[in-house]
């Protein structure tokens, strides 16, 4: 009896929660695109390999946020905007909470572009209107803030997408524009359990026009006993003490000629004790970390010239893999920036969804919903096509064996029912 | 108007047993006195007497109301403006936040700003405006901030950048807690800040401007909303300055006492700055049940005597100033009803003259004439002698509570409600 209940918690550790990883933000669990799950779907389309799909009334440029059963959906539905947590097993909505009204498209993209970011308790949402919610898991509001309405409008040409970044008991938001605004950019530290600002400081920079503006979302750098937020746009890239806000150091050159339409897309990148930091296309900077003040120079690792626009790379540390807008992959050697293969094309498409690397595969969503699955090392291969033909801007999420792509119409469980 | 008219009514019957400490709050650089440099450093201006020469403004600049510059929204507060002559530096409050903000001088623009939670505690009475009270202080190449809640900060004053901050009420705790918020304004002095806090063997304290880090503390008296100023007794120098009940002086070197005398008011709050001028007499006013005093104080035998030459309960100041232009001091006098502009003998106490045109006022003295704010926000310029006070020209421009002093820095003034702040041209 006793050996049977045993063998029973042994198999039930084994089959399930125990491999069950949570995405819990947009970047992941480790937010650099990466998970540690295997035995990931290889092949996949519209009716095959779909454990369950689940109608969207639009597209967004969000990603699914996992934990345990749960799924949380940052959801445009005409003018409102919603947060849906839905049954992960199951497909079915649980509960859907009004965020707010007021949405609205502008080129691509809606309101509804920052991903949702949970801890596992409590989930909280920004909206590219700068309504910015928390929820408990049941749905309750926990409490709710007006950016726009405490810091002045938003002045991003195409209209605010950053996630928040959430780091122990607070989370971290960036409002960096400049286009449609004279009035600042600023990052903010706000307490997770009450929604107030714990501070705000001001980030300046000598960008201008469009160059300002930035799409990105923070990332955490770790090394040693630090911590530091890392920000990137208006032509450089700061790191900033959590405690405070204050700015430590600053990488220039993200934007060497001064092109005033130089706004930035894809988020800065970590991996241990290096800081990967996009622009439009070129340079693509990794810096070293530990600087203080100005280390444009002092901790410049390498630069790339072919970098994305829109997706964010992705990199295991020791490979860095990265996609630009049009389906041309290079890899790159994440330490000293040498090229492994490059200019590989995969199917032409726009691609502004980000790859996500697990199970040693790379998956590379194109706007037309296709997803070309690449093998990571230091050979080009693709190892399969998966057309999902439905427009798509969001990047993929990784749970418990399955992955989560959500397109314009439908979000879909890919994996074995 | 009849709204206003009403409006303005309430607050008046408002202002009841309470300090609201605008005015209190002041450092001071009584030995930067002479150099004619285009700045408004710290609480007080260039001398701390709220005093200027005047030197740059035409002598027209009396002829008729001055030209408004630009003005600009800010928010909620009583601190004032400081300037080192390139950006002008002053706090609001937003919500839970407290902001310390840097604004270009030409223009008004926002150069950087920085705000932080300073959430009241529980119980914390801000009717009268939530603050921030204290006014910054322009040091070398930092600016330093305390908020309602005694959170210190050291900004690179170009960039915004913290230098340095501390919550002086938990590194420093049983500090006198000041339950309508922090009001003392940081001082310099020597290569050190002086910080005002109250009881526990750092009733003053003095901090390095690098790192914050404790450079000497010292006494025990419970803390009183008021800036300390720095003097010179027949050539020593002395920080005087309020506590709950009485006025002192200290080495300003290691805040060892130099002598006390009693000056006693309702709820210990002794708020407006103390005056020193010639004669070696120190005038030192509170409201409620308080009055005015002045002392004179000499050296004698390494000691400081201390003599009382006078005392009235006729001379009540309460959150504003007072300047003393020779033999006589002028303030606002009262706290719940009118406080009519009061001149007083310094030397004997009498009040000649009492004048009710205007509601309690801020002022700056500037070759001879006073530049006013009054609090239902009308500026003025105006003349003040024993015989009476002249009015030259008043402008309506700011709203009521206009609590804060102005800030005169060659022919430019800065004023500030708790909306609006303005630039004028007094050229």
């Amino acid at each position: 009896m006793r050996a049977r209940t045993s063998l029973a918690l042994f198999l039930t550790v084994l089959s399930f929660p125990a491999l069950a990883e949570n995405w819990p933000q947009w970047r992941g669990p480790t937010l650099n695109g990466i998970s540690t799950e295997k035995n990931l779907p290889i092949h996949w389309s519209t009716t095959e390999n779909v454990a369950w799909k689940l109608a969207m009334p639009g597209g967004s440029g969000a990603t699914p946020i996992i934990w345990g059963n749960n799924i949380f959906l940052h959801v445009a539905d005409g003018e409102e905007l919603y947060l849906w947590c839905v049954d992960k097993a199951k497909g079915t909505p649980i509960w859907k909470k009004l965020i707010a009204h007021g949405n609205y498209k502008i080129n691509k993209q809606n309101m509804s572009s920052p991903s949702p970011v949970t801890d596992g308790k409590s989930v909280y949402v920004m909206t590219g209107i700068g309504v910015l919610k928390g929820f408990d898991f049941s749905g309750n509001e926990l409490w709710m803030r007006d950016l726009q309405k405490d810091y002045g409008k938003f002045g991003l040409n195409w209209g605010y997408a950053s996630s928040p970044l959430l780091y122990e008991d607070s989370l971290y938001v960036q409002v960096l524009h400049g286009m449609r605004t004279h009035d600042p950019s600023y990052v903010m530290r706000i307490d997770k359990k009450t929604g107030k600002t714990v501070w705000r400081v001001i980030r300046p920079t000598d960008a201008v026009r469009e160059s300002p503006d930035s799409y990105t979302t923070p990332t955490l750098l770790r090394y040693g006993n630090h911590v530091e937020i890392v920000v990137t746009g208006g032509d450089c890239v700061t790191g900033h003490d959590p405690a405070t806000g204050e700015e430590l150091w600053r990488g220039r050159g993200s934007n060497p000629d001064k092109n005033p339409a130089y706004r930035t897309v894809a988020s800065p990148v970590v991996h241990d004790d290096v800081v990967y930091v996009p622009t439009r296309v070129r340079p693509l900077i990794a810096f070293r970390a530990g600087g203080r003040g100005d280390i444009s120079q002092s901790h410049k690792l390498w630069s790339f010239m072919n970098g994305p626009d829109v997706p964010t790379p992705v990199t295991d540390g020791r490979y860095f893999y990265s996609v630009n807008d049009r389906g041309i992959l290079w890899c790159l050697d994440a330490k000293t920036g040498e090229e492994i293969w490059g200019g590989q094309r995969i199917k032409s498409a726009t691609y502004s969804s980000s790859p996500v690397l697990a199970d040693g595969k790379i998956y590379v969503t194109s706007e037309d919903g296709l997803t070309t699955v690449i093998k990571t090392g230091p050979k080009f291969e693709v190892l399969a096509e998966n057309d999902l033909n439905d427009y798509t801007l969001s990047s993929p999420a990784i749970s418990d064996g399955h992955i989560f792509l959500r397109t314009a119409r439908f979000l879909y469980s890919i994996g074995k029912p | 108007m009849r709204q206003q008219n009403t409006r303005r009514r309430r607050r008046s019957s408002l202002v009841r047993c309470v300090f609201i400490a605008t005015a209190c709050i002041a450092p001071l650089f009584a030995f930067a006195a002479g150099a004619a440099k285009l700045d408004w450093p710290s609480w007080g201006g260039p001398h701390g007497d709220f005093t200027v020469d005047g030197k740059g403004l035409p002598a027209t600049f009396a002829a008729s109301a001055p030209k408004r510059l630009w003005q600009r929204s800010l928010g909620d507060g009583y601190s004032s403006i400081v300037t080192d002559g390139s950006l002008l530096y002053t706090m609001y409050r937003r919500g839970h936040e407290e902001v310390v903000v840097a604004i270009q001088p030409d223009t008004g623009v926002t150069a950087w700003e920085y705000s932080y939670d300073a959430t009241f505690r529980p119980g914390m009475p801000m009717e009268y405006g939530p603050g921030p009270h204290a006014t910054p202080l322009v040091l070398g190449d930092y600016v330093y901030t305390i908020g309602v809640l005694a959170r210190m900060h050291a900004f690179d004053k170009k960039t915004g950048r913290i230098v340095w901050w501390k919550d002086l009420y938990k590194v420093f705790p049983g500090s006198t807690f000041v339950d309508r918020g922090y009001a003392v304004s940081p001082m310099a002095y020597k290569n050190t800040i002086v910080v005002k806090l109250g009881e526990h063997g750092h009733a003053v304290v003095a901090l390095n401007p690098k790192d914050g880090s404790l450079v000497w503390q010292n006494q025990n008296f419970t803390n009183a909303p008021s800036t300390p100023i720095l003097i010179k007794v027949d050539g020593q120098e002395q920080l005087v300055t309020t506590s709950s009940d009485a006025v002192v002086g200290l080495d300003p070197n290691n805040g060892e006492l130099l002598w006390s005398h009693p000056h006693k008011t309702s709820y210990g709050l002794n708020i407006s700055t103390p005056i020193w001028g010639p004669g070696n007499l120190l005038f030192i006013s509170s409201a409620y049940n308080g009055g005015a005093r002045v002392l004179h104080l000499a050296q004698s035998g390494g000691k400081t005597k201390v003599e009382e030459l006078w005392s009235s309960n006729r001379m009540r100041v309460h959150h504003s100033n007072a300047i003393r232009i020779g033999d006589y001091v002028y303030g606002s006098s009262g706290d719940f009803g009118p406080a009519p502009m009061t001149a007083v003998d310094v030397k004997t106490g009498k009040v000649t003259w009492q004048d009710r045109t205007f509601g309690k006022v801020n002022m700056v003295l500037a070759d001879g004439k006073v530049i006013l704010l009054d609090e239902g926000g009308d500026l003025a310029l105006v003349t003040l002698s024993p015989e009476g006070m002249q009015v030259r020209w008043r402008v309506p421009l700011l709203q009521s509570n206009a609590w804060t002093a102005p800030t005169l820095v060659g022919t430019r003034l800065y004023v500030r409600d708790r909306r609006t702040m303005m630039a004028l041209d007094l050229r």
